[in-house]
């Protein structure tokens, strides 16, 4: 089945376990070794679940870029502006345009006349 | 002398003003070379600087470098600066 490039960017965080404090595979892991002494109780986080952690982060790392390489080339547009509705050259200086169609509410930097 | 202030000022104002209104009128004629009305725009705002700024180099002085006349004196050294209530 053909998904869309992004599908996967999409998917990413959903179909990784290792953001869970106890991925499923782990937690089955640790319920076997209970009781036998080999694994220390009052570890927060297995040496697996470390080492889990660490290659789905590598993993991902690889993914991310190989998903990447599957989009497009990137493509900008931006609207042809016209010569049209213009303030006065008194009031566009404080604004920091003459044209009104620019004049968007940005709040840093606005001279506070 | 208060009233020579205001005009100092004022004409510094209008310097600022046409300026950049030419200068925004740069902007929009680098993508839209042939525009007529864009075109006459900066025609205008052009003169009205010039006319500002040579107004203001006769009265009070040199604004850039290029506008003094070293053949006297070193006017550029002409108080007030800036920093010493001059206009900016």
């Amino acid at each position: 089945m053909n998904y869309s490039p992004d599908y996967y960017m999409r998917r990413r965080n959903e179909d990784c376990d290792c953001s869970q404090d106890t991925p499923p595979a782990m937690a089955r892991e640790n319920a076997n070794n209970r009781g036998m002494g080999r694994m220390p109780r009052n570890m927060n986080v297995s040496p697996m679940a470390e080492a889990a952690k660490a290659r789905c982060s590598f993993n991902r790392q690889a993914n991310t870029r190989e998903e990447l390489d599957a989009f497009p080339p990137g493509m900008a547009y931006v609207p042809w502006q016209v010569w049209q509705d213009l303030y006065d050259p008194e009031e566009g200086l404080p604004i920091g345009t003459i044209f009104r169609e620019l004049d968007y509410p940005w709040e840093v930097g606005r001279c506070k006349r | 002398m208060r009233n020579q202030h205001n005009t100092r000022e004022a004409l510094m104002q209008k310097i600022y003003t046409y300026g950049f209104a030419m200068y925004e009128a740069c902007l929009f004629l680098d993508t839209h070379p042939c525009d007529i009305e864009a075109r006459a725009y900066y025609s205008s705002m052009r003169d009205a600087y010039k006319e500002a700024a040579d107004q203001y180099k006769m009265e009070f002085g040199p604004l850039h470098i290029s506008d003094v006349d070293a053949s006297t004196y070193w006017t550029w050294l002409d108080d007030p600066w800036p920093w010493e209530g001059g206009s900016c």
